[in-house]
């Protein structure tokens, strides 16, 4: 799933460590959420959305996903 | 703590019931009946000398020790360098005691006159000391994820074993199990059959254990979730 959240965050003048304190995981965990390699949980995904001041939507992008499934 | 040491007795009242379960089955295997076995077990002195001592010895003061590290490394605002070299030196320490432990339980016997302990007792114990001496140089040697030092700095674990990470457990305990499968059934179930030309019937039960835990877990999961 593609994001914006590296956008945002640099955006935002967050480091990786920075946003991962504020969200409670480790900065690996952000690493591999802005690579693409790791969808977070819609908690952890709200809890992002949150700190950019951004809808769900906002920062992660589903079209893709939802239409290879033909949705 | 008093759950803990619950646990840690729990713990090795099993271990102590495995070892008399494991040395009564030798016992029948050369040619004992079950009631001499069960009876002859419990009046053996190599028994409770050399196999019920040792394990107490080794394992009741490495369960209690747990607690300990586990505090040391999750205290907060202790400086990142100091809490690591402490937990080695810990480790270290309790390396050496274990050694010592091992080193008697195993040359003990050429000094009291008794016959030197059989491959299979002397791997037991001898597996204690690897797993201490892998701890302890991964601990000297092996530079700690900087998240997972930071997360324990901060007292707050939780934030490196989060939802990626457990995935990744999850992940990883699923592979395992599958290549465990592969060794078991490979190793020892062929093994068996066609070198050794026995009936695998431990390799099988092996195998069936695991799938009947892994299928009660499954349901157990399915209804948590």
């Amino acid at each position: 799933m593609k994001n914006r959240l590296k956008d945002l965050r640099q955006q935002s003048g967050l480091t990786q460590e920075d946003l991962a304190d504020r969200v409670g995981v480790s900065r690996q965990t952000i690493i591999s959420i802005e690579s693409g390699k790791y969808n977070p949980s819609i908690l952890l995904g709200y809890k992002i959305a949150l700190i950019f001041k951004e809808s769900i939507e906002g920062v992660f992008l589903c079209g893709e996903e939802l239409g290879e499934r033909g949705e | 703590m008093r759950t803990h040491l619950k646990r840690s007795v729990g713990l090795i009242g099993i271990g102590l019931f495995m070892l008399y379960i494991f040395k009564t089955l030798t016992s029948i295997q050369e040619g004992y009946s079950l009631g001499d076995s069960l009876r002859m077990v419990l009046t053996s002195l190599n028994f409770w000398l050399f196999l019920v001592a040792p394990f107490i010895l080794i394992c009741f003061p490495l369960l209690l020790f747990m607690p300990a590290i586990h505090r040391l490394m999750t205290s907060g605002g202790m400086n990142k360098t100091f809490v690591w070299r402490k937990a080695a030196l810990s480790y270290t320490i309790m390396g050496i005691l274990v050694l010592l432990i091992v080193g008697f339980f195993l040359i003990g016997p050429l000094f009291s006159g008794q016959p030197m302990l059989q491959w299979d007792q002397f791997a037991t114990l001898a597996v204690f000391w690897v797993g201490y001496a892998i701890l302890i140089t991964y601990r000297y040697f092996m530079k700690p994820d900087s998240d997972l030092v930071k997360a324990y700095e901060k007292g707050d674990p939780d934030r490196y074993n989060d939802e990626r990470q457990q995935q990744i457990v999850g992940k990883a305990a699923v592979s395992t199990l599958y290549a465990l499968f592969f060794i078991i059934f490979s190793v020892g179930f062929l093994f068996d059959m066609f070198v050794t030309h026995i009936w695998p019937v431990r390799s099988l039960t092996e195998i069936i254990l695991i799938v009947i835990i892994w299928f009660v877990n499954m349901q157990k999961w399915a209804k948590k979730i």
